[in-house]
Order: C-alpha cells, then structure tokens, then sequence
C-alpha cells in the first residue's frame, strides 16, 4: 500500500533535493519525494490530500532529554513559565508567590487525603527579594505534608507539616538545612543529607517512577504533542525493568516516538556497564534502539555545580563540583572509547570541557577511531580554543540552547557576566567550523519543544527580553537542521532517520505555518499540527 | 521513622581514588567486624574479597559469611542507602565508602540528620606521598582539601619516614581537630593481613582489568613514574606471552613523559610532550598465570617505583 501526501512545502534536509510538494510512504518507509509529476509513476496509490495546506518536515529528534519529563505530571506543576502536560493541557507560568499558593492550594484538593502533596517546577530565581519558605507553603496547605522541587530538582521546599514529619523541624548546623530568622529550618533543603530525610519519611522517591510504563507513555505523548518523533532518555540506568518497560511500549504500534535510551555510566562499573550493553543490543526494535553511553562529569551552571575555568563564577562563588574523580571519569571515557562504544558527556562548565577533550584525545592517540561521534552534551560557555579542538577530535556538540531564555538573564548578572554570555552556547561558532551540532530541552529541566529550542537558537533572547552573543545567532534553516539531521548525527541514525529521503523511515512533523517564510520570532508559536511515525498518523 | 531501636552508628570513609580505602576496608572486614555490618561501597570490584567469604552474591548485594552485607546500588548516596535500609532495617553498624570527590561532611550530615542513624566517624584516607599535591590540583584540590577538613581521623599511608613529623604537622595545622595515624613505607600494617585479600594501597595507580576469551588486557594509570629499564627487562622476559603494550608513561627519574610501543617483538620509547602529566599503559596478552605474573609484576613497578629498585 503506497500513500503519496500532498502538501503545500516540504522542506527535506535532503541536500540533493532541499524541497518538494509531494511524499510517497510504503511500508512505514519514504518511497519518493518530489513533485506531483515525480508522483505518478506511482499508479496504484492513495491520495492523502489532508495536509496539502502544511508544512512538512523530518520528525524532530530530540537528542537530550530525560523519560523523568513523564513522571513529573504525576505531580502539581508550579513553574514560572507556562508548560503544556501530557493530555494537551497548558498549565500558566506563575508569575507571584499568591499565584503559586493558590495554584497549590487547588491541587492539593486533588490529591488523595491520606498522600503527601508533591509538586515541582518552582525556580526562586524569578523572585528575587520574595522570601520562600515553609510559611509560604503552610498558608496554601498546612494540615498535611508539602514537598516542592524547584525547577532544578536538587533543591525542596517542604512545609512546616512536612519538617516535622521527618523530623527535622529542630535542627541546626546542618549544610543544606536552611535556617530562618527565628534560627529554625525555614522549610528549603538542599542537598543529599536533607533530601534523604524526606524521602526516608515518605517511604518513597519520585525518581522510582521513571522505569514505569505510565512514565514512558505520557513522555511520548509530550514528545508527539511537541513535533518530536526521535527522542532519547539520556541516563537511563538500564534496570531489568527499566529495559523491560522500554520493550514493552515501544513493541506497541501506536507508540508514537522512536526512542534511544543511553545508559548511565556512573551506575555500573566499565565492565558491567559493557555487559549490560551487550545485554541488551539484541533487545532493539525498529522504535527502541539501545547503544550509547551517558556521563555525567559536572553540575549546572545556574546551581554553582559546574566546574569553571578561571575565572570561575562571577559573583565570586567557589568553582563547581565533579560528579566523580577527574581520573575515573577519564578512565570510563577510555574503556568506552576502546570497546566501541560511542560516549554522551554531560559538560556544563568550561573546565570540564577541557578534561573530556583531553580524555578523548589520549583515547584517540591510543586507540584510534573514525566516526566515534562522541557528543558533548550542554558544553555552555566551551571557549573557541575548545571548540576547535573539539572540530579536530571529531566530537560532535549538543547544545543547550534553551539556556539562552530561561537563564540568560541569571549569566549575564551572576554566574558568567558580560563576555562569557557573548559565546553563551556558542552556536555559529560550532557550525564555522563544521563541527556536527545538536540543540536540545533537557526537558523536564525545560519544557520539550525543537520548535521553541530552534527560536532560542536563532534568537538568542533571555526571559527578560536581553539579546545575548549576536554573533553566536544561527540562521532558521541551520536550527531546523539542528532539531532534525542534526541531533539525529549525534545519536547515529542520521541514515534511519532526520531528513525526508527515499529508504528512511517516515517519520514527518506536520507544521501550520512555514517557519521559513514567517518572522523568526514567530518560530516558537508555530502549531504542530500532526506527526506522522513509520507511516503512521498521529493527530490526537 | 521509629525510634525502638538505638540510633545506628555510621563510620563514613573519604579520599581520593587511589588513597587506600579498599585497603583499610579490607583491613576492617578481615579485622572482625561486628557481624551484622552493612557496608555500603561504589564498587565490588574495588574491594577484593575472598571468595570463601562470600556467602552469597548478585549485582548490588554481596553477604559475606560473618554476617556482614556489602552493597553498590544505583541512584544518589542518600536514594542508595534509604534503598540498603530496606534490605536490612537495622544493621549493628554501617560503613559508607564515599567516592573521591565526595564532601565526606555532607555524607555524614545524613547521619547526623536521621533519627535513624548516630555519626561515628569521619575517617579521610591520604596518600602521603602524593598529599601536597592533591592539596593544590588545580581540578581536584577543592576536593581534597574539604575531605581533610571534615575527617575526625586522617589515616596517612605511603609515607617515606623521613617525611613523617613534617606532613602530621602540615596536615594538623590544616585540621587542627583531627586524629592523625601514619603509617611509613617500612612498617606497612599494624594489623598483620593475608596478602591476597588486602592488596597494597593502589596509589597513585588504578587498575582495571577485563577478559576478552583467551586473550587478557589490563591497563594501569595513575601519576605513579616507572623505571624504564626495569619494565623493559620484564616485558622481555614475559615476551612468550605479551602482545601488545601501548600507553604514556612518567619516566622515573625525569618524571618525563614518554610514549610506549611494544609490538612484533619490538619495544620503542620515544619522548612526548603532553599535559596532564599521567601514566597510562594498557597491556594485551595470552590469558593465564604467566600473563597473571606479569600483570602482578608491572603493578609492583607501577606502584612502589622508589623503594622496589632496592627490595629486589
């Protein structure tokens, strides 16, 4: 059975052939692409006429993001900026602390009685001066125990009820346990020892969630509702029931994303993590496809972890912290690389660029490899030194453009200044020098959205309306590049998937509107009408 | 969540790759623990057990025969050991070996948060040999300077004895508050320990070996220097069953780095210029004991490159 749609332009990523008005589809794959003359030599096939007035384009990849997105919406959202849920549903950012309480109030009266109220998204950041603490909470919901993730998951604010439920309503001198005026913890926990407590009194961790089948079905439709057909879970720990969720939803046919997990290198020691691999490389399907490596070396810029370079922070803040000794990160780095395998690095900071750069290097001159693709992932403020060693390494980059918005403002003022935001997410500069290039959410850190990620992208504009590094801008058909072929580059399936060309899969985004033609910054508002996944439509 | 039982002591173990904590958690595992121990690790292949101790074993949870339980769960410390804690609910004591550039501080705030747990002891394992160094490593200094601080005992090792009274002076002036307990090159252990289960503290080298059928590889790294003339000397009395050496490595003496080739007989040094000064060599051979004596040999040269010229 061939289907041949109609549209009013497609735009291809296909070089030999950059447009077209017409798409044949056989078999889940693409069988032509070209005019309504180049059509008919196909004799026996339907006319699908439904989006002869859309755009077409490759389906989105999504090349950094995290299936926790899918957990999350088990919980009351509470962010600054406006965020669409799994079912369609947009949740308005919440522009006071009357706002958030209210907001909190209302779903707490959804939640069951007996259960503790989780929420999460909240960024004190946006209120500078507003003071935010467990009486904030207390006078939305005081009678049972709150739990609040900011938006960065690696900080709570829990309220009064839930400070004496673990315990900890007392305590003084302990890092991480902020304390108020009255010299009482004021509700906001940091770090491990404070988070524990809470999560011991629960009985439970939201991060338990992830390997759940519930949990990786409303991220696909996240990820559809958003344009993305190819998406990855970019730590997955690679459990027996991590990996048996992941078999059993995409072995679904109306499973709408292809996805490709990589797993966390820091949960297994080298050699596991080669077994488990090996484990599970034969467990693949045409929507599931397992054989990278994710590593993380350092934190976050906007939460002080990341390791800096000199000058380091600039506010003063002390350098960052590593995930793991420099030299067992370098050590994973070389068994990975010798055994084959292709690595994703979590960089934020510039100094951590240098130590995986250096890694890859004394991994090539030792075990030389052609089209290892190694992705470093983030890699903000990379300098152009950096970057064309990075060029000469062969390293790919997948950049987080979406920092430009959400805290732009926060590295111009606090964390970075002036220069350093000038090659914020340096993204012309990787493209000068042909090194491949991905953009990407790191959702549920940002909202999932390429079509959002590539206006950041072009851009280049913070929350609060600044432009940051005019001369890092890429043009609208480089980002469309980049949410398309490009992130498909990085996680090697730029043969299956990223452009639309004869043999590959098809897999379409569906656009209202021609983010070629229309002002760049409408890209953002650009509706995702459809997608369509290995021939099939997916419009709910 | 009750309070029933006593609060269970936590012993919490910090340094740097490399500084010995698998030693002195082997030491405390053969030294007789108390039976019911729950030993929380980052990795069973850093500690080395006997078989013959191992009752029982899967990917996360190894019980040992004295009762005690080891385990390397996946997640944060804290998710790792709300996780231990419901395999066994109360333990007589737990020991967390924290990763190298882990704030053993913020390991123990957990201890001293929990109504659950009581904090012990904060012990910070140094290679003596390598201490001013780290103290100033531009990546990791800020590290290794936050685990001395937050150590109630500094368990020194690899220290020449000339260099004793000084470093212990140098160290409390940096914590003044902590229990400092060296142990010199020539009095190894005060607990005398079987060699097999208490390998020598690996500093300033890590070691990771994988099997591949018959054919074995295993590398070394570390800032450790090797005397070239005696490695040249072992790799050609073991040529039968080495096949390959490759790496970089700090030349005794010079401390310069040198690029290594061995293949088709032929082994060639040549100097090269490259920064972060480190040794690493991998090795690939015929698997078996003679392979195994040679890897065991290139260690011993690796790790102890000033006092071995002597010793054999």
């Amino acid at each position: 059975m061939t289907t041949i749609y109609s549209a009013k332009r497609i735009i291809t990523m296909n070089p030999s052939q950059p447009e077209a008005t017409h798409i044949a589809v056989r078999d889940g794959r693409i069988l032509a692409v070209g005019t309504q003359e180049a059509m008919q030599d196909f004799h026996d096939a339907n006319h699908d006429s439904r989006f002869e007035n859309d755009i077409l384009l490759p389906g989105f990849v999504e090349g950094h993001s995290h299936a926790l997105e899918g957990a999350l919406w088990n919980y009351g959202y509470l962010g600054y900026f406006g965020r669409t849920d799994a079912d369609g549903r947009h949740w308005e950012g919440l522009r006071s602390i009357e706002a958030m309480q209210q907001r909190l109030k209302e779903y707490a009266a959804t939640v069951d009685e007996t259960s503790p109220v989780i929420a999460w998204g909240f960024d004190p950041v946006y209120f500078p001066g507003e003071r935010l603490d467990r009486h904030a909470l207390d006078i939305a919901v005081s009678e049972r125990p709150v739990v609040m993730f900011h938006a960065n998951l690696h900080v709570l604010t829990v309220n009064t009820a839930m400070l004496q439920l673990a315990g900890i309503d007392q305590v003084e001198g302990i890092e991480g346990i902020r304390l108020g005026d009255d010299g009482k913890p004021d509700g906001e926990l940091q770090e491990m020892a404070a988070m524990h407590v809470v999560f011991d009194a629960l009985g439970f961790s939201v991060f338990d969630l992830v390997a759940s089948t519930e949990t990786l079905k409303r991220y696909a439709r996240i990820a559809r509702r958003s344009g993305v057909t190819t998406i990855t879970d970019l730590y997955n720990p690679l459990t027996d029931e991590g990996v048996s969720a992941l078999e059993a939803v995409t072995a679904d046919d109306r499973y709408p994303v292809r996805m490709v997990p990589a797993m966390a290198a820091l949960n297994w020691s080298p050699e596991e993590g080669m077994a488990r691999l090996r484990d599970c490389q034969h467990r693949g399907n045409d929507k599931l496809y397992f054989g990278p490596v994710k590593l993380m070396t350092d934190g976050s810029i906007q939460g002080y972890t990341a390791r800096l370079k000199w000058p380091y922070y600039h506010d003063g803040s002390p350098n960052g912290i590593w995930n793991a000794p420099p030299q067992q990160l370098k050590d994973i780095v070389h068994h990975y690389h010798q055994a084959g395998i292709q690595l994703h690095i979590h960089c934020n900071g510039d100094e951590s660029v240098e130590l995986m750069l250096d890694a890859i290097e004394e991994a090539q001159e030792l075990w030389p490899r052609f089209d290892h693709r190694h992705t470093l992932q983030h890699c903000q403020i990379m300098d152009h030194a950096q970057l064309r060693r990075a060029a000469r390494l062969g390293v790919c980059l997948n950049i987080f453009a979406n920092h430009l918005y959400y805290w732009g403002d926060i590295h111009r003022t606090r964390t970075l200044g002036f220069e350093r935001c000038q090659r914020l997410e340096p993204l012309a500069s990787t493209r000068r020098l042909n090194i491949p290039l991905a953009i990407h959410s790191d959702a549920p850190v940002t909202p999932l959205g390429p079509l959002f990620t590539a206006w950041c992208a072009v851009m280049r504009r913070s929350a609060s309306g600044i432009q940051l590094g005019e001369q890092e801008k890429l043009t609208v058909p480089q980002a469309l590049e980049a949410i398309t072929l490009g992130a498909a580059y990085t996680l090697r399936l730029d043969h299956l998937v990223g452009s639309l060309e004869i043999g590959k899969f098809a897999d379409i985004t569906v656009l209202e509107e021609d983010p070629l033609t229309c002002e760049p910054d409408r890209l953002k508002d650009i509706r995702v009408k459809a997608t369509v996944l290995g021939g099939e439509v997916h419009d709910d | 969540m009750t309070t029933e039982y006593a609060p269970i002591p936590v012993t919490v173990i910090g340094g740097f790759l490399g500084a010995g904590k698998t030693t002195y958690l082997n030491r405390l595992i053969q030294g007789g623990l108390p039976p019911d121990v729950l030993i929380i690790v980052n990795d069973f292949g850093d500690i080395n057990i006997d078989a013959a101790l191992i009752d029982y074993q899967d990917d996360n949870v190894m019980q040992l025969s004295n009762g005690c339980i080891c385990c390397t769960l996946g997640g944060t410390l804290a998710e790792q050991l709300a996780q231990a804690l419901r395999i066994r609910a109360a333990p007589g004591a737990i020991l967390i070996e924290a990763s190298g550039v882990a704030d053993p501080a913020r390991i123990a705030d957990i201890a001293r948060l929990s109504r659950r747990l009581r904090l012990a002891e904060v012990v910070c394992l140094i290679d003596g040999s390598q201490a001013r160094r780290h103290a100033t490593d531009p990546l990791v200094g800020d590290a290794w300077r936050a685990q001395v601080l937050a150590a109630d005992t500094l368990q020194v090792n690899r220290l020449a004895p000339g260099d004793k009274r000084e470093l212990e002076q140098w160290l409390s002036d940096f914590n003044p508050r902590a229990r400092i307990e060296c142990e010199t090159e020539e009095a190894p252990a005060d607990t005398p320990v079987q060699p097999s289960l208490s390998p020598r503290p690996s500093s300033p080298a890590s070691n990771r070996t994988a099997s591949h059928g018959h054919w074995h590889t295993f590398s070394l790294s570390g800032r450790g220097s090797i005397d070239k003339a005696r490695l040249a000397a072992l790799i050609e009395a073991y040529r039968d069953v080495l096949f390959r050496a490759k790496g970089f490595m700090l030349a005794e003496s010079t401390d310069d780095i040198e690029l290594l080739q061995f293949s088709g007989d032929r082994l060639h040094w040549q100097p090269a210029l490259r920064a972060p000064g480190e040794t690493r060599l991998v090795f690939i051979g015929i698997a078996g004991e003679r392979f195994s004596a040679f890897e065991q040999a290139v260690k011993t040269l690796l790790e102890n490159p000033s006092s071995s010229a002597s010793s054999e």
